[in-house]
């Protein structure tokens, strides 16, 4: 009997697995499953929906529960993020108000795009992808207009506000706890990754103060971002089950630039849906 | 359900908008996965791998390469890499359960009892050589052996050159042969 006949020998001894014994596995799965909203809808909100929910997921699994047999931040990646919050920290504040819009126009994996959104989350804002402008209803008094592309249906919804401007802790402890508070308000990090958000220069300093902190955190030498432009990139040990995000900075800047998917080439307050600055 | 004709390949594009549709995948492929997890790492691990192998793939089907239209090679792949990940947090090499048969029957033929207790001695033998191997072709080794998979889809689910499969096989099987012949004829002296 040679070696190949003998091992599988082992194998069509072994019955397989029935429907019991996979239950567990299963019903883990179905939990994943069934937790992640189908991509269509969250397309309208936020950009690449794999990507970006990763990154959100991935930081607020770290921030909950790092250091689990991870290694400890890289010192050149500690001192990058420390710089970068420097730069950040010293621009200047352009907070909105409630009735403008922050604008942003960047790139995809579905191509480029733009987006308008409410301050306040209370007005209508838009979204401008792929030829198509996706009309982002305001939430306002817990309800909004239902929307199925661009015909509005005649009737309203319940909703929750979703404002592109909160604010935020300034001072890395606050940052930290907020994040360790909120496991599951996803939309700083989400919106921190991809700036459709307005976060004050001082809060997004702070959250990358807390960011030197992740477990496994290390430098991508020559990291490229969505639209192709070299930077240096920062990823740390994030859950298996997640798409693994890697930010990218400018390296003489240190501005970020987007993730491995995204970039962000222009950030700014708007009076009105469909006015650039 | 999906209709039996639809292959891993349409299943897993339609769950890029409908996730629940993802249970397809693994109704179709867990029950071997596991086996080939049993088999590697022992049961109690498996239950815990398994069940990772699909979330992983969940997590990253939306770079499964469309064109393919069975999804094996890809989840044997990204089990094997759960594998070895394991192994290196752990530390140490998981004990192979090639080792391991199954007990002889109570009320058994003493000649099949005869037949287990030689098959069980063999088999220990080849434990013991699938550990020497290096990692890279056990892996190869195992995929052939115990899971049938062709060279190509070898070559798919690690990542590798087929040319690299074949020479690492080879090496594998060359290995593992001078172990079990050494062993018997020294057991035979």
């Amino acid at each position: 009997m040679d070696e190949m006949t003998l091992l599988g020998n082992v194998v069509d001894q072994t019955p397989l697995p029935t429907a019991t014994d996979l239950a567990p596995a299963r019903q883990r799965l179905m939990a994943a499953l069934t937790a992640e909203q189908p991509r269509k809808s969250r397309k309208r909100l936020i950009l690449s929906g794999a990507t970006v929910v990763g990154l959100a997921a991935a930081i607020t699994g770290v921030v909950a529960f790092g250091g689990f047999g991870v290694a400890p931040p890289e010192a050149d990646a500690v001192e990058f993020l420390h710089r970068a919050a420097d730069v950040v920290r010293e621009l200047p504040a352009t907070p909105p108000r409630p009735d403008q819009f922050v604008y942003t126009r960047g790139e995809t994996t579905d191509g480029a795009r733009e987006a308008w959104l409410s301050a306040d989350g209370e007005h209508d804002g838009m979204i401008r992808a792929q030829g198509e402008d996706t009309p982002l209803p305001g939430c306002k008094d817990g309800r909004r207009r239902v929307m199925r592309g661009d015909v509005d249906m005649g009737m309203t919804e319940p909703c929750d506000v979703w404002p592109a401007y909160r604010r935020l802790p300034t001072d890395t402890a606050g940052m930290r706890a907020y994040l360790e508070g909120t496991p599951n308000d996803f939309d700083i990090l989400l919106h921190f990754a991809i700036q459709e958000t307005y976060v004050s220069p001082q809060a997004m300093a702070a959250l990358f103060e807390v960011m030197a902190d992740f477990p496994g955190l290390e430098i991508v030498e020559d990291a490229t971002d969505g639209a192709g432009r070299h930077g240096v990139g920062l990823t740390w040990a994030q859950p298996a089950d997640q798409n693994e995000v890697t930010l990218v900075f400018d390296q003489e800047t240190h501005v970020f630039l987007g993730t491995e998917d995204t970039a962000v080439f222009v950030h700014a307050i708007v009076d009105a849906v469909g006015q650039r600055p | 359900m999906p209709p039996p004709d639809e292959d891993d390949a349409a299943i897993i594009r339609r769950s890029l908008r409908e996730p629940e549709r993802f249970a397809a995948i693994f109704d179709r492929h867990a029950p071997h996965i596991m086996r080939y997890l049993a088999h590697r790492v022992g049961r109690q691990v498996a239950d815990d791998l398994v069940a990772e192998t699909f979330l992983v793939a969940f997590g990253i089907r939306g770079k499964y390469d469309l064109d393919r239209p069975d999804a094996r090679p890809w989840l044997y792949g990204i089990a094997t890499n759960l594998v070895r990940r394991r192994q290196r947090e752990d530390g140490r090499e998981y004990r192979l359960r090639a080792a391991i048969v199954p007990e002889p029957d109570a009320d058994g033929h003493a000649d099949r009892v005869a037949e287990q207790v030689t098959a069980a001695a063999m088999n220990q033998l080849l434990g013991a050589a699938l550990v020497e191997l290096s990692s890279g072709d056990r892996d190869v080794l195992l995929l052939v052996a115990w899971e049938g998979l062709t060279y190509d889809e070898v070559a798919q689910a690690l990542d590798i050159p087929v040319g690299t499969v074949r020479s690492r096989l080879n090496r594998a099987r060359r290995q593992t042969r001078a172990a079990l012949t050494a062993k018997e004829s020294v057991n035979r002296g």
